[in-house]
Formats: C-alpha cells, structure tokens, sequence
C-alpha cells in the first residue's frame, strides 16, 4: 500500500485535475451561493422575528394569520422552478462525467480486500498504482473479486463502484502532472482505509517508459511469474507479509508467508500440520478448509481465479521465501 | 380551544393520576395505558441513545488521530456499525412515534386510549424481544457490516450479522404494531367535533408516518428474511459468488431505508408545529399546507430510493427518475420551513428550553435540508457520495432535526405527563451545550467531504486530521449537551415545582386535563368546536 506524501491541510475541494472538475466546481459553487443566499434569507428572517416579537412581559399581543395563498403559492412555485433548473444542469453534466469518449485508453481496473490493481490493453500490470498520459481521455473499466469497493478521485470529481460480477465504467482526461491519490469510497473491512492507490500522470515518455517497466511476467520463470501472481492478480501482500517480522513489520492480517514452506502450523480445532504443496494449495483454493491458530477466518476463496500452472507457479513462489 | 367540562370542578375529587392509578411492577409490566406504555418505551429509548452515543464517542475518540487511537480497526468497525444500528433501529424511529406519540396521541385527539391497547403493550414487549437480540449480537461476535448491510459483504463476513439482522427484522414488527394503531386511532376515536382539519399538527405527522410504517417496513422485513435465508441456506439473491445481485440488495434496502428517513423526520415535523405555535402564543400559518405536506412528502419519499445508487452502476435513466423526484421532496419541506418561520411573525415569541429546540431545529434542519440539493444534484453526488459530506447532511437532519424536536417535545409534554416543572436554567444550558457542539462535530464534517475525506475509515491522510479534531472535540460536547439533559429531566421528578395544567397556555386537547392526566385521560368526554390553535376568546376556560 502506498503512503500518499501530501501533508497540507484538506478543506475546500481538491485541485482541479480534470477537464471536468472546472465544470463541477462551477455547479457546486454557484449552488453553494444559491443555498447560502437562502440560508441567510430564511435564518435572518426567524432571528429578526424572535428578536422584534420577542414577549416582554404582561399581555401576548399578537396578530393571527392564519396563511396567505399568494405568498403560499410564490414560495412553493418558485423554488420548484429553482430545482426544476438545478435537476437539469446536474443530469447534464452527469452525462458529460459518465459517457467516455470513443477514443479512450481502456484499462482494467479490479478491486479486491484491499487493493486495487490494472490492466492495460498491451499487457502491462500493476497495483496500488497507475499511470496514464496527460491529456489523454481514459477509460476505467471497474469490477470486483470479492465484496464492493468504490472508486474514487477526488481531484477528478469522480466516484464509482467495483461490483463483482459486473463491470462498471468511469472515465476521465487528466491535465495535471503527477500523483492523484485515489480512495476505496464504499466501505470493504478492516483495511478499507488503507485501500488507496496512486494515479500518476505522466508526459508520452515518461507513460511509455513505466508501461514498459510494468509489462506483464511470463511464465518462463515460474517464481518471477509467482511472484507477479502474488503481488498483482491475487493482490495476497494486501494480507500477508513476505519477509521477516523485522523487514516487514506490516501487514499482518493473514500469517506471514516468509519461511512458511516446511513450517509447522497449529490449525483451529485440527492440531499441528506441516505445510507442504497441498496445504498451499487448499489454503489458496478454499481457505476456509484449515485456519491457522491466532487468525480471523478472513480470506475469501480464489477457487477459480488461478489455473493449474498458475498455482503450481504461486507455490513455487511461496516456497522461495526463505 | 375545546369544550371540556370535567364533570367535577371540584380539585379535591380528581382522580388519581395515571402513574397513581394502580402499583406494584406487574401493573406496570401488563398495563394496557398508552401513556404507561410511552413512558416504558421512552426510558428503553433513553437507554439505547445513551449507549448509541457512547459508541459514537468512542468512534470519535478513535478518530481524534489519523493512525491508531484506541481501538483496533475491526473494533472500529464493530463501533460505527453498532452506532448506527442502534440510532437507527432502537432510538431515531421509535423515538417520536412510540414515546411521545404513545403518551400523548390520544389525548390531543380526545380518546381514552389507542384503538387496540392490547396490540400497543406487544409493540413494546417486541421492541425489547429486538433490542435485547441486538444487544446479545454484540457479545455473539458483534456486526461490522455498517448499519446497512450492504452486500456480499454481509453475506460473507464472518460476524453476526444473522443475529442483528434477526433484531432489526423483529423491530420492524414493533414499528408496525405502532403504526397501525395510530391509523387506527385517528379514524376511530376522535373526540365529537373533531375533524381531519382540527387534529394537532403533530397527530397529522404522526399519521402520515404511521403510513409510511405500515407499507415500507414490510419490505425491509423481507429484504433481511432473504439476507438470512442466504447466509444460512447458501440460497443466491445478493450474493454474485451463488449467482446474485448485490446491487438488488441495494435496491431492496433503499425502498424500505428511504421511506424510513421520513419515519424518522416527520414525527419531529409534528413537534415542532405544535411547539412553534404554542411559544408564539399564536396560531400556526398555513395548517393546511402543513398537514398536506407530511403526506405528500410520505407519497413522493416512496419514489426516490435510487437516489443512493448514483455510483452504483444503475442506469442512467433511472437516476434522472430518482434525482428528479428527490428534487420534488424538496418543496414540501422549504414549505414547512417557510411556514414554521412565518408563525414567529408578528406573534409573542416565549424564549423558554422548549422553544429554543425549536429554533435549533430550524437551524440545523434547515442546513440539513439545504445540503440535500447537492446529494441530489446527480453530479454532485459523484464526488460527495459516501464522503463524510453525506455523514454530516443526514446527522444534521437525524439528529439535528429528529433529536432536537425529539428532546424539546420531551421538555413540552415533560411538565404534562410526570406534572412536574423541570429546571429552566439547566434546560438551555444544556441546549446550548447540544447546539454548540453539534455544529462543531457535524459542521466540519462537510468541509472534510468536500475535501474528499470518504466515511467509514478507520485511518485517514494526515492532511484531513484538524477537521477531524474539530469534530471530535464537538462530539464531547455534544456528549455533554444530552448527559445535562437527561439530569436536568430527571432532577425534576425529585425537585422540579408542582407544573399545573397548562404551563404553556397551550391550546391543544392534552393541556385542557390534569398533569399527570388520570387512567383514561379526561373525566367525561371532551367535544370539540375549533382548530386546534384558535385562541380566540370565548370557548374553554
């Protein structure tokens, strides 16, 4: 999980770092001076009232109204007007954010407990991390592993979910370089707060040059190729730490996997095993099966997600950890 | 005012009070006296807010640094879920309704009782049932589901969701008891003379939300049997992993839980109208417009559910239905608003604790309201949705709206149900305490959504921790605002001055009895001749 390095204070809205967020924050101030301009109308009317009429003493001296159709039906016809013109400008403009264009660079974007990890149209893979050209209209093509998550941007003005099963889209045209910090918005357990990702955009050199860094591991070398399966398709180091209590502090929601092959494990309710090959392999397919003592039964299964070959890679990845 | 003679003048024959009526536990546990009744409900109430408030503290507390304070993040989590179901399902919607409703319903309409007492006692006997399995949820491996729900992560995490699902199952049945009752209540047992058009503001209120209770609860009660049914019989609904839909789930739970919003609301529109126009000493403006407007908000508020799903994937289209329609909501409400300030003009405005609720309320409703357009607002919601934006929008109207109007009805119908005056002084001491650190705790809320600070996050970026202490030192005295509260309430019952019948020189039905009002509330039948906030001289005492 990348630490985000920002350190000023967050009050108004974020920096515009979209072609829409000017948009966006052109509605969302003029409906700021709209309700401020009502607030103050309705709340300066009632202070003025309770001070002007306020009882003093003796006798209630009041005059009964009991209403007044003209001024019922003023208040009640314009403000629908007002809305009615609110309505309209926030569709249009949420068609505009929502529709990408044509041209846009497709990615894949999965989320899972707690990271978020993209694909791109040659290959390239990464997690926590993206990176995207400046000026250039992007397309997210969003779903989910296990439970919803929400994609988020504040500096783009833009939100959407991660539904597993179903593919959600969002799209955006950076326009300011560097890092746009992106949330989990819908919440997914324990480490929900901690599902952030960076989005960097970049110069075409720049892009072309971590599209080449990132290009996807072949499965010639079967621990490099585990190792990327571990790190990207399965996202396991949300969960499990790789090396030694002292490196690696963090994370420590499932057990740490340096020196697991061989280890012997004390399992809920089944006594001591050994892990070996098979273990593994149903501790990824169907955790559930077998938990290791002193764990929450938190993992969900990857049953289906990874091949045979990508397995046996994943194995031999983990038994590398030594 | 009403035509009500008792049939003895004579102060030394009343009749004992309803708390004197009978004694001993059991004429208590098996009463069948909807004030009996109320004042159960209200004291479990009390219970239940306290300690929904005190899991807010501590969530507050956790959030007072960016990192760790306190708590582990699972325990976080547990926290502000049990928060929320709790201020939910055993506080905010019985709150008005099954309290003071209960308590005071039937008087303001002339009758002895609600139409089916015994339907009422097992209301409450099902509310505790609720509560109690809520409660054992929380030792049984407590839900960190978010009072929501949502799916498949409900249905895959391994807390006990089932249990505290099973409670807000059985809640709804209480809701429903109650809200049948109401309805029931007002078509059957008016007192002579008095029509739909003289019936109390606040009975009008309750009976739109009576309303809303009978037809929506259902649903959710369905929608959380079907939850069950899959955690427990792998049947696939929600769940995509058994071939469902998560986002049905969403649609399920939003046509109960929106409607729910003006279960919660419009009880506290009632108070307030009655308050507003008693501590004017005059007449509401715009009766009418008032009591319509609970309806129609109960009829429009059942459309607008999507309103959630701005970011879910939904269709395009739909969301133009559902942003459309939540617009519409929002002219009922700026009418109520805009009424409620034009009865202050031009009458004789009484500062006592119970109006300066009210004013609070107007204040805080009347931001909560306002910030609603930009939810609504579908582009705007893109960036607001679930950001602590929407966090403080609806504690503002949960709490700034249905709490306020909750405590100062408390602190009106107080003198008239225990008899007793409570302490003015310490009553807007601790008004204002609550509306001081309310605006603290929620009022840099907004600002930390704007900025893009989502909700429910157990850690958050360095750059958003100075709101964040803002809130929390607010939300102490906010904390202390409702201890003060309760003391000043309860200190009364002790010390508080003999009330008399109508300290208010209020008009409704309710303050023309005794305080405390006998058994069966007036002795003979009371007619009525007026509305329900006409001073004009002539009629009553």
């Amino acid at each position: 999980m990348i630490q985000p390095n920002t350190t000023e204070v967050a009050f108004g809205l974020p920096a515009q770092a979209s072609t829409l967020a000017g948009a966006y924050d052109t509605l969302f101030l003029s409906l700021t001076a709209l309700v401020t301009f009502c607030f103050v109308l309705i709340m300066g009317a009632g202070a003025y009232f309770v001070y002007r009429y306020r009882w003093r003493g003796g006798e209630h001296n009041v005059v009964e109204i009991s209403h007044n159709t003209a001024l019922e039906v003023a208040w009640s016809v314009i403000p629908l007007f007002v809305v009615m013109g609110l309505f309209v400008w926030g569709f249009k403009n949420y068609m505009d954010q929502l529709i990408p264009p044509k041209d846009a660079l497709e990615v894949r974007v999965t989320g899972k407990k707690w990271k978020w990890t993209f694909e791109y149209p040659n290959g390239a893979q990464s997690a926590d991390e993206m990176a995207v050209p400046i000026n250039k209209p992007v397309k997210l093509i969003i779903t989910s592993n296990d439970v919803l998550h929400s994609f988020f941007v504040p500096s783009f003005r833009m939100k959407m979910d991660a539904v597993p099963n179903k593919y959600t889209v969002m799209w955006f045209q950076p326009v300011l370089e560097g890092s746009q910090q992106v949330f989990c918005a819908e919440y997914c357990g324990t480490d929900h707060s901690k599902m952030y990702a960076q989005i960097k955009v970049l110069q075409p050199d720049a892009y072309q040059k971590w599209l080449d860094a990132h290009a996807p591991v072949n499965d010639s070398d079967p621990i490099a190729h585990g190792k990327s399966l571990f790190e990207i398709k399965g996202g396991c180091n949300a969960c499990h730490a790789v090396k030694s209590a002292a490196e690696q502090p963090q994370p420590v929601i499932g057990p740490r996997l340096y020196q697991v092959f061989g280890r012997k494990e004390k399992i809920q309710g089944q006594g001591e095993i050994t892990v070996d090959d098979n273990y593994l392999r149903e501790s990824i397919e169907n955790p559930m099966a077998k938990i290791v003592e002193g764990f929450a039964p938190a993992m969900p299964p990857f049953k289906g997600r990874f091949t045979d070959k990508e397995l046996g890679h994943l194995i031999d990845y983990l038994k590398s950890l030594k | 005012m009403t035509q009500y003679t008792p049939s003895s003048s004579e102060p030394g024959q009343r009749p004992p009070s309803f708390w004197n009526s009978s004694h001993g536990i059991a004429s208590w546990l098996f009463t069948l006296d909807h004030k009996r009744i109320g004042v159960m409900y209200l004291a479990f109430v009390w219970a239940a807010f306290m300690l929904g408030g005190v899991f807010a503290l501590l969530v507050r507390t956790e959030l007072l640094t960016a990192g760790k304070t306190i708590v582990d993040p699972d325990t976080y989590n547990q926290l502000f879920t049990l928060h929320g179901a709790v201020m939910v399902f055993l506080v905010i919607i019985p709150s008005i309704p099954a309290s003071l409703g209960n308590i005071i319903l039937p008087i303001q309409l002339g009758a002895k009782d609600v139409a089916f007492p015994r339907v009422n006692l097992a209301s409450f006997y099902i509310y505790v049932i609720g509560a109690l399995i809520a409660l054992y949820s929380i030792f049984s491996g407590a839900v960190d589901t978010g009072w929501t729900f949502y799916t498949p992560y409900s249905t895959t995490s391994n807390s006990s969701v089932s249990t505290m699902v099973l409670a807000a199952f059985i809640l709804g049945f209480s809701s429903i008891f109650t809200g049948l009752n109401f309805i029931a209540t007002v078509h059957r047992l008016r007192a002579p003379g008095m029509t739909f058009f003289r019936m109390p503001l606040f009975v009008w209120a309750l009976y739109a939300t009576s309303v809303i209770q009978i037809l929506a609860t259902p649903v959710l009660g369905i929608t959380l049997l079907l939850l069950i049914a899959e955690r427990v019989l792998h049947v696939g609904i929600f769940d995509p992993a058994l071939g469902g839909d998560p986002v049905l789930f969403q649609h399920f739970f939003w046509f109960y839980s929106h409607p729910a919003v003006y279960i919660m609301i419009v009880p506290g529109f009632g108070v307030i109208s009655d308050l507003i126009s008693t501590f004017s000493r005059k007449a509401i403006f715009g009766y009418r417009a008032i009591a319509l407007s609970s309806i129609g908000i109960a009829i429009v508020g059942f459309l607008v559910w999507g309103h959630h799903m701005f970011t879910s994937g939904q269709s395009e289209l739909a969301g133009m239905i559902f942003s459309g329609l939540t617009f519409l909501i929002a002219i009922p409400t700026a009418i109520k608003v805009l009424n409620w300030i034009a009865t202050l003009y031009k009458g004789s405005i009484v500062l006592r604790t119970p109006m300066w609720y009210t004013l609070g309320f107007l204040w805080l409703f009347t931001i909560g309201g306002l910030t609603g357009m930009y939810l609504a607002t579908m582009s705007l919601d893109l960036h607001l949705h679930d950001t602590y934006f929407v966090v403080a929008h609806f504690h503002y109207v949960m709490m700034g709206g249905t709490m306020f109007a909750f405590i100062g009805g408390l602190h009106y119908w107080w003198p008239k149900f225990t008899g007793k005056m409570y302490s003015e002084k310490l009553g807007n001491w601790a008004c204002a305490l609550a509306f001081i650190g309310f605006n603290l705790t929620f009022g840099s809320q907004f600002f930390l959504g704007v900025a893009g600070m989502p909700r429910r996050y157990y850690n958050y970026l360095p750059q958003f921790e100075p709101l964040h202490q803002v809130s929390t030192i607010g939300s102490y005295i906010l904390g202390l605002g409702f201890f003060l509260t309760l003391v000043c309430l309860l200190r009364s019952l002790k010390s508080g001055a003999d009330a008399g019948d109508n300290p208010w020189e209020a008009t409704t039905l309710e303050w023309k009895t005794s305080s405390p009002p006998p058994l069966e509330n007036f002795m003979g039948q009371p007619t009525v001749d007026r509305g329900p906030y006409d001073r004009a001289t002539g009629g009553g005492h």
